[in-house]
């Protein structure tokens, strides 16, 4: 056969970076359940973008951390905005991981060999939710203090490290200007790294590992179609990208954010409560005698993480684990829906 | 593989991206304005919920639930039992009513003792001032008993306003039930609904006063959240929201202290008296008003009225007390020596007032000894200023007036800065009613002496 | 056989212009907005005749240091005249001080030099020291900033 222009001709370095990124990726990544992927990626980049915006008004210090917000909020020109995008992006992001997780869960997507996935992906949903703990501290409305001193507590209350992380959160025994100070530090030097790490080693591990394959181990797997990632699958996740922003920059001109009333060392605030993603497990604790509701949070974040290698291992044994992942994930959808309601609720 | 046609894709970003552009074009001319007070979210407890439930099934008291879900008391997870429930200490005449509610322990109404439960420096403070003495004050009052009860008791009338002494004092006179909002209270319009009027119009004379004008129009912007002895904390920072005039409270609850006093008090009586002269004066207001040692009434009326209720100051102390404190308030925004010579030009204009009212105290009482003036059967043939209204002729009418509604104008529109009140509605009409009871005196004695002969 | 023109490289050329257009107006104002947030407006204040005293207060022959609402000011009188200069150097922004034995205005930073008018002599100053203006109602001797 003829050698053509094309293989002979020396390719041009975008083309060169094309074939080094290029990847076939499989058909059913199309399907809605597989954008939640690409949806926390796109929520990150506006947090990290609006995150640093604001760190040019913001001080960390506490009486002045509460007036710079309220002079992002009501009196910078968009100050609004870029908060109200922050917020809610923060709360996008939270939700999309939520049901990314399932959807990884459901379709065992650790399996043939992708542990490594699973574990950063834990990684960086523990990050997301310490960033969403320290972000809300920032503020230092009476919600924010009053949180502050709950969760440090609640850190405390750990065994043997319990105090020391105490100490190291709160800077010293109570909560003071040099809690908020180090809070601010995690929330935009170390958290930040410590993500976009993870997150880098997340997407090596899915492109370097592959894909796992679609179909029960039982049903035979059907040979799909893929398609490539330059440019068809970068098209979609940009053409949802841009829905997502217009979605968000919507919804903040509708529901500008809000602040809460100023931080008071001396009264606690009748509606202290922690954000949504924190509600169930804060119901669970208050529901649950304390030191056995906190032995189950610890135990359930071990076996969280170690999952993939639970399912290998009862895998080899026989256990139908298509099932018992969707009634586990059923369950906890379930669990989390009703003890975040009742929390929220409150009756 | 085939390329797939990726065209319609890039028109569906190229749409979507011009969408967002519009967007955020709006977005560059809309600014948010800070959020409205959010309301507090209540702690309903078990008993509450009882109480709650059943209430709103059977669509009672719709306006009390509503107030008391803004209230602090809600948010802190006080219900309706902790007040409505008396407490051991409770008066009687609240223990013995009945009740409409299948919980038979509760009532309708409320003592302070209730209240005492957590507030319990404010009662003992409310308990030290007037406003707990008023019921018994009106109570102690001759005539009180011959008006119709709904104006008493019923606390249509007298008894509206003087409810607040009532039952060891009603803590909702001034932060209204059920939403017992301290800002309201600070205000002085929580003041106006009985400080005004006929005998006692301090909301008319102190909304158009300097002091009042300056609430009128810069009041919006001051900060009643604050407790009252917060607002001059930092005396020299100049701040929108610190009163920049007083307020009723600013003057009468210094400090946020509940037990309400002057040194003049109501009747602008006082024990001892240096000034011979005023002395005497006043000792002929005093025979006015029945309070003197030569008779059981009088002796009644001293005994039970004026001491207990703590109508006058009774000794130099307590009257140099309260008057020290008012000038410390003064001289929170004035120059100590000026509030001070203020003060005295009042004082000297009291004695003034004193001496016409002494004359037609003295006139009127003239009638009487020379038996000039109806006196029916259960009548004391004497002047009686307290009998009010309960008077047979024009003259007394006329002599009621002049002692509770001009000279009272005098010396309360002088302490609040309103000249005009002071002179046009109080020194003036006292001068005309003085010159009318002597020309109807005349008129009367000649008439006698027409008739004897 | 006709010419068919149906260009596929034109069809994808449209299409990517049009995207790119899009893109640019979307992502474009989107950055803009970011631009807009991180640049405060500046206010320009203007406050009026301040007084500085009367005639006789100020000293023949010195240079009197005021602060006015953030402007630092050097007031020079010389018999009966006096002006009031900025004290901000004309070359980068250092306040200058007044040497009194040699009459003229020391900049600190790169020695730059005024004499007693504020016309630079010497050193990178490009131009005079910036003048307020001095008003006099009768014995009193005003400032405009």
């Amino acid at each position: 056969m003829a050698i053509t222009i094309e293989e002979v001709k020396e390719k041009s370095l975008k083309d060169k970076i094309i074939d080094y990124i290029q990847e076939d990726v499989p058909d059913h990544l199309y399907t809605w359940p597989y954008t939640l992927g690409a949806i926390p990626l796109v929520l990150f980049a506006i947090l990290l973008i609006t995150g640093i915006l604001m760190t040019f008004y913001y001080i960390p210090y506490p009486d002045r951390a509460y007036e710079s917000v309220r002079d992002i909020t009501y009196s910078i020109y968009l100050g609004w905005f870029i908060r109200g995008m922050h917020k809610l992006a923060v709360n996008l992001m939270i939700l999309s991981l939520l049901l990314h997780m399932v959807r990884v869960f459901i379709t065992r997507a650790y399996k043939d060999n992708g542990e490594v996935k699973w574990l950063l992906g834990a990684g960086i949903f523990f990050t997301s939710l310490a960033f969403g703990f320290t972000g809300y501290s920032l503020v230092y409305d009476n919600v924010s203090y009053w949180g502050m001193v709950v969760v440090t507590n609640m850190a405390g209350e750990l065994p043997v490290v319990g105090k020391t992380l105490l100490l190291l959160l709160r800077g010293g025994e109570e909560v003071s200007e040099f809690t908020l100070i180090r809070l601010y530090d995690l929330h935009t030097k170390l958290l930040p790294l410590l993500i976009i790490v993870l997150i880098t080693g997340h997407i090596l591990a899915v492109r370097l590992l592959g894909f796992a394959k679609l179909g029960t181990d039982l049903k035979s797997v059907p040979t799909e179609g893929m398609h490539k990632f330059f440019p068809e699958h970068a098209m979609e996740v940009g053409l949802i990208s841009i829905c997502l922003l217009i979605f968000i920059v919507d919804i903040v001109m509708l529901f500008p954010p809000t602040l809460g009333t100023a931080a008071n060392p001396l009264e606690v605030a009748s509606n202290v409560s922690p954000p949504w993603y924190f509600s169930a497990v804060y119901k669970w604790i208050t529901i649950v005698p304390r030191d056995a509701g906190l032995f189950a949070v610890m135990l359930f974040i071990i076996l969280f993480f170690a999952y993939p290698y639970i399912d290998r291992f009862l895998s080899k044994r026989g256990t139908d684990m298509w099932r018992v992942n969707i009634t586990i994930s059923a369950a906890a959808v379930i669990v989390f829906t009703i003890l975040t309601l009742w929390e929220i609720v409150r009756v | 593989m085939e390329n797939k046609n990726l065209n319609p894709m890039k028109y569906a970003i190229g749409i979507l991206s011009i969408i967002l552009f519009l967007a955020l074009t709006i977005v560059g001319y809309t600014g948010i304005r800070a959020s409205k007070e959010e309301v507090p979210r209540p702690n309903i407890t078990q008993k509450a919920k009882k109480c709650l439930d059943c209430h709103i099934d059977k669509g009672l008291t719709k306006g009390a639930i509503r107030d008391w879900k803004l209230s602090k008391h809600s948010e802190k997870g006080i219900g309706c039992n902790e007040c409505h429930i008396p407490v051991k200490g409770t008066p009687e005449r609240i223990t013995n009513m009945a009740t409409a509610c299948e919980n038979k322990e509760v009532r309708r109404e409320v003592s302070s003792t209730n209240c005492k439960q957590c507030h319990d420096e404010k009662v003992k403070e409310f308990a030290k001032g007037k406003h707990a003495f008023a019921w018994s004050a009106l109570e102690s009052q001759p005539t009180t008993h011959m008006q119709p009860w709904q104006i008493m008791a019923g606390e249509k009338g007298c008894g509206g306003c003087h409810k607040i002494g009532r039952d060891e004092g009603q803590c909702d006179s001034c932060h209204t039930r059920h939403r017992f909002s301290a800002q309201e209270a600070r205000k002085p319009e929580a003041c106006a609904t009985c400080h005004m009027g006929f005998d006692h119009p301090q909301w008319e004379m102190y909304s158009t006063s300097k002091h009042g004008v300056i609430y009128a129009t810069e009041g919006d912007k001051w900060d009643f959240t604050k407790k009252i002895k917060d607002w001059y904390k930092e005396p020299l920072k100049a701040s929108f929201s610190t009163p920049r005039a007083p307020v009723c409270v600013t003057c009468h609850m210094q400090e946020g202290d509940h037990g309400v006093m002057t040194s003049w008090g109501f009747l602008a009586l006082r024990l001892p008296e240096e000034d011979e002269e005023w002395m005497k004066y006043r000792a002929k207001i005093m025979q006015g008003l029945g309070v003197k040692l030569d008779s059981d009434e009088g002796k009644r009326r001293i005994m039970e009225m004026v001491v207990p209720n703590q109508m006058a100051r009774l000794t130099k102390e307590d009257w140099q007390k309260e008057r020290d404190k008012m000038i410390k308030v003064c001289s929170q925004c004035h120059g100590e020596s000026w509030a001070k010579d203020e003060l005295k030009k009042v004082d000297g204009i009291i004695k003034e007032a004193d001496k016409l009212m002494a004359e037609a105290i003295d006139i009127v009482q003239g009638l009487y000894k020379d038996k000039l003036l109806p006196t029916p059967k259960d009548y004391p043939p004497n002047v009686d200023l307290l009998r009010y209204y309960e008077v047979q002729s024009e003259i007394e009418q006329k002599l009621y007036f002049m002692f509770l509604e001009h000279r009272m104008r005098v010396f309360q529109g002088a302490f609040h800065a309103n000249p005009d009140y002071m002179h046009w509605y109080g020194w003036a009409e006292m001068k005309r009613d003085l010159s009318e009871i002597r020309e109807e005196a005349g008129k009367l004695r000649k008439e006698h002496k027409l008739a004897a002969r | 056989m006709g010419v068919i023109h149906d260009n596929l490289s034109r069809r994808k050329f449209l299409s990517s212009a049009f995207m790119t257009l899009g893109l640019s107006f979307g992502l474009g104002t989107l950055f803009i907005r970011f631009g807009q947030f991180l640049t405060p407006e500046k206010k320009e204040k203007r406050i009026g005749e301040v007084l500085i005293g009367n005639f006789t207060d100020i000293p023949d022959g010195a240079a009197t240091p005021l602060e006015i609402s953030g402007n630092k000011i050097l007031v020079v009188r010389s018999k009966d005249r006096i002006t009031a200069f900025s004290r901000i150097c004309t070359d980068l922004g250092c306040l200058v001080s007044w040497d009194a034995a040699r009459e003229q205005f020391i900049c600190p930073c790169h020695q730059g030099v005024y004499d007693k008018n504020g016309k630079n002599i010497a050193g990178p100053p490009p131009r005079p020291l910036d003048r307020f203006e001095i008003l006099a109602k009768g014995e009193n001797v005003y400032i405009r900033v």
